[in-house]
């Protein structure tokens, strides 16, 4: 047999406490939220493509940021440019597949999204640079290959 | 500016723009060189010994 211990009146049961939500204070977590950095375009990837004909692109409008070049297109198609070195200009093999193109970098209008769904199924697309930033995504800057 | 493909003229017609008012963001600390190494990366043929040129020549398959 058991005895019943008696517990001290002092002593109730509560609820348990509901644990801290890092919502309650919203006003803390708009101070603390404050976005303070600045943009910066970060290229993480190009790849060489003729300008879509459904988008808009400015060339840099610096000389230096073009270069005339002579270039291949390999067996994935329009999307697929091999770069030739000089050295290579007169390669039996290299010769009779040569375009003559101008490589200028270029800024479009839309990128981003559209661009990335896109990739690798429109002939038309030549060269785009991948935008760090979510509103830079959105134009994105890139590079082209124009046909001379 | 756009470029569209007239086959009729076997040339690109140039259209221009009509509201767009942003201007580009360049990066400041890219140059041409870098941009051409990102874009061509492993595509640059510089001796007959390279994958797509032995491909051309029949040497791989």
């Amino acid at each position: 047999m058991v005895d019943e211990v008696k517990k001290p009146d002092h002593i109730k049961l509560v609820d348990a406490p509901e644990p801290d939500s890092v919502f309650d204070d919203i006003e803390a977590l708009r101070k603390t939220a404050t976005v303070k950095v600045s943009r910066r375009v970060i290229p993480v990837n190009v790849a060489v493509k003729k300008p879509p004909n459904n988008v808009f692109f400015r060339c840099h409008p610096d000389p230096a940021m073009s270069l005339d070049a002579s270039i291949i297109i390999g067996d994935g198609g329009a999307d697929d440019y091999y770069f030739v070195t000089p050295l290579m200009l007169n390669h039996h093999v290299i010769l009779p597949r040569l375009r003559k193109v101008t490589i200028a970098v270029v800024y479009t209008w839309p990128g981003g999204v559209v661009a990335r769904t896109e990739r690798g199924r429109n002939p038309y697309r030549l060269l785009e640079i991948r935008a760090g930033s979510l509103r830079d995504v959105q134009r994105e800057m890139g590079a082209t290959v124009l046909e001379r | 500016m756009q470029l569209c493909w007239n086959a009729d003229r076997r040339d690109y017609d140039v259209a221009v723009a009509e509201g767009i008012t942003s201007k580009p963001n360049w990066p400041e600390d890219l140059n041409i060189s870098k941009l051409l190494k990102l874009g061509f990366a492993d595509k640059i043929i510089n001796s007959p010994e390279h994958d797509y040129v032995k491909q051309l020549r029949g040497l791989a398959e």
